[in-house]
């Protein structure tokens, strides 16, 4: 088996005397996406940072190919791709200028001109080509990002939040990006608030809490952290009160109510409905289905570093 | 790990060099009411000013002839017109870290000062012509230049190392405050001093003490008199020197900063 893509072991980073990432480990194995998740402050822009050379680790090892993010940091910055939280570009030049230029300061002389073009029939930014970054909305700004990040064939690739802000047909079409680039053999490191986003593209995910790893593992792995299934119901509102169970989420919504509840397996699904039945409330929809990362993330959050 | 010969690598810091070189030009380019507000500036300054100290041409101790006056602030209004204009390379480093640019710059395989050195070829260029302009601005209101050719080169010198060294200033204070709301602000308390304290609108000799100590250190006060020198053909080669080691000295300490913060922050323990 090669070597992981990136290895990050026992990393430390402290802003004055906060630390921003309390002893963190992980590895991504080559052309595998790693799927980063996280509340807001949880660490996750802080690692994306030291992995791409930004920040310095205060204690730890964190190395990308083999190459140290800190003695190595030019050789490690010719093999990245980086998509910020920000798009990255130059408002006054067009989208294929800040292809161009980034071509030109990644060392690829006369052939960025072409790899601009490249980019820009690859991801479809044709009609930005020749508009001024400046000129153009948020979603279409990070499309070109994401453009630029790919600048030179980067062989890790880091995302961080990459579709905050993308219509849904463009967070698709990103999606599609990612899977051609990880089956080419490009290592992918995304971070996320969108569970959705993990569970589509992520091999392996990693939750931050406060810094630290509260669970890992691959979004199969994970989803059996909660167990079981998850059985949502549609009831009148008004036989909320009835309900014989607490459920772990019910929404109201005129007069009817949306109820879920986690049951062991489909057996007591079952079972349940029959309860339900017998005491008189009416069901109008029903689903029985696994738990999302959703579940997971909101179960974490009530049980942190429960699952390490 | 991949190793580079020392031409390659010239090679390539001088692309990268002229990749962030077009881009701050055309940047700039981009922005016309900035570039007609910054190229006309001295303009309007001299206009104004050579009006406003008529009545200190009129008075004992000054040339007389009523166009001395633009011969007397023309090489001060090109040297307070380089300080103001060197604000926009803090502003243009700071909206880098604003949209983002600055985190994107960083992370690719490129020197960190490139783009700082960019920003200063830019200010050079801008200053030259920012210069050409209010020359003939000058010449139409009665400037005559009293010095040799060799007095004009040494005056373009000076005036283009002073422009490096306020890309630089402004360049890190824009890098350190990452506002350009703020570092406009903060360009203005730099400025005046620089400014004021200095030849440009009063003779040193009538400031108190502390303002004349203060300008032995002030690039702005030695550019001035040496351009001035230049202009009226009486500067010496110690003028000269004087205000290119002020210029180059300010240029060492500002780079140098960047340089101590990172190997303070250099805590690895590991």
């Amino acid at each position: 088996m090669s070597a992981p893509a990136v290895v990050v072991e026992d990393l430390h980073v402290a802003y004055g005397k906060t630390w921003a990432l309390d002893g963190v480990d992980l590895e991504a194995a080559i052309g595998t996406t790693l799927g980063v998740l996280g509340h807001n402050g949880a660490g996750k822009t802080t690692l994306i940072r030291t992995l791409t050379t930004l920040v310095r680790p205060t204690i730890g090892r964190v190395q990308i190919e083999g190459l140290d993010v800190v003695g190595d940091a030019i050789a490690v910055r010719r093999r990245i791709g980086v998509t910020g939280q920000y798009a990255g570009l130059d408002e006054f030049l067009t989208a294929r200028e800040n292809l161009e230029l980034i071509g030109r300061l990644t060392g690829l002389r006369r052939t960025a001109r072409a790899q601009a073009d490249a980019l820009i029939d690859r991801l479809g930014l044709h009609e930005y080509a020749t508009r001024r970054a400046g000129e153009l909305s948020g979603g279409s700004r990070r499309r070109i990002d994401l453009a630029v990040s790919l600048v030179g064939s980067p062989s890790v690739l880091f995302l961080d939040e990459p579709t905050t802000g993308l219509d849904p047909l463009a967070r698709a079409g990103l999606w599609d990006v990612v899977d051609e680039l990880t089956a080419a053999g490009t290592t992918v490191v995304l971070t996320t608030q969108y569970l959705e986003e993990a569970d589509r593209l992520a091999d392996h995910i990693v939750v931050l809490s406060r810094g630290r790893v509260a669970a890992r593992g691959t979004p199969t792995q994970l989803k059996r952290i909660v167990g079981g299934k998850v059985l949502s119901a549609t009831i009148p509102a008004g036989q909320l009160a009835d309900l014989r169970f607490i459920p772990d989420a019910n929404r109201v919504d005129g007069d009817r109510a949306r109820v879920s509840v986690t049951v062991d397996d489909a057996t007591a699904a079952t079972a349940l409905v029959s309860d339900l039945h017998r005491s008189g409330i009416e069901i109008t929809d029903l689903d029985v289905t696994s738990p999302s990362l959703d579940d997971v993330f909101t179960h974490l959050a009530h049980t942190p570093g429960a699952h390490r | 790990m991949t190793t580079t010969t020392p031409s390659i690598e010239r090679r390539r810091i001088g692309d990268q060099l002229a990749a962030l070189t077009v881009r701050n030009l055309r940047t700039s380019a981009r922005v016309p009411q900035l570039l007609m507000f910054s190229l006309t500036m001295p303009m309007a300054m001299l206009v104004l000013f050579s009006q406003v100290f008529r009545s200190v041409a009129a008075g004992p101790g000054f040339p007389a002839g009523t166009s001395y006056i633009v011969v007397f602030l023309t090489p001060a209004m090109l040297a307070v017109s380089t300080v103001m204009a060197g604000t926009n390379a803090g502003v243009s480093a700071a909206i880098d870290h604003t949209n983002g640019l600055h985190d994107r710059f960083a992370a690719l395989p490129m020197r960190a000062a490139l783009p700082g050195v960019a920003r200063t070829i830019n200010e050079a260029v801008f200053t030259l012509a920012r210069a050409a302009l209010l020359g003939i601005a000058a010449v139409a209101l009665g400037f005559e230049f009293y010095g040799t050719a060799m007095d004009a080169v040494a005056a373009v010198v000076v005036l283009v190392t002073l422009a490096a060294a306020m890309s630089a200033l402004f360049g890190l204070i824009g890098d350190r405050l990452r506002r350009p709301d703020v570092v406009q602000f903060a360009g203005m308390m730099v400025m005046m001093p620089l400014m004021f304290i200095s030849s440009a609108f009063a003779p040193l000799e009538t400031m108190p003490g502390w303002m004349q100590a203060m300008a032995t250190v002030n690039p702005v006060a030695h550019a001035t008199d040496a351009l001035r020198g230049h202009v009226l053909g009486t500067a010496t080669a110690g003028d000269t020197v004087a205000a290119l080691v002020a210029a180059i000295g300010l240029w060492v300490a500002v780079t140098a900063v960047p340089v101590l913060i990172r190997l303070i922050r250099s805590p690895r323990v590991r």
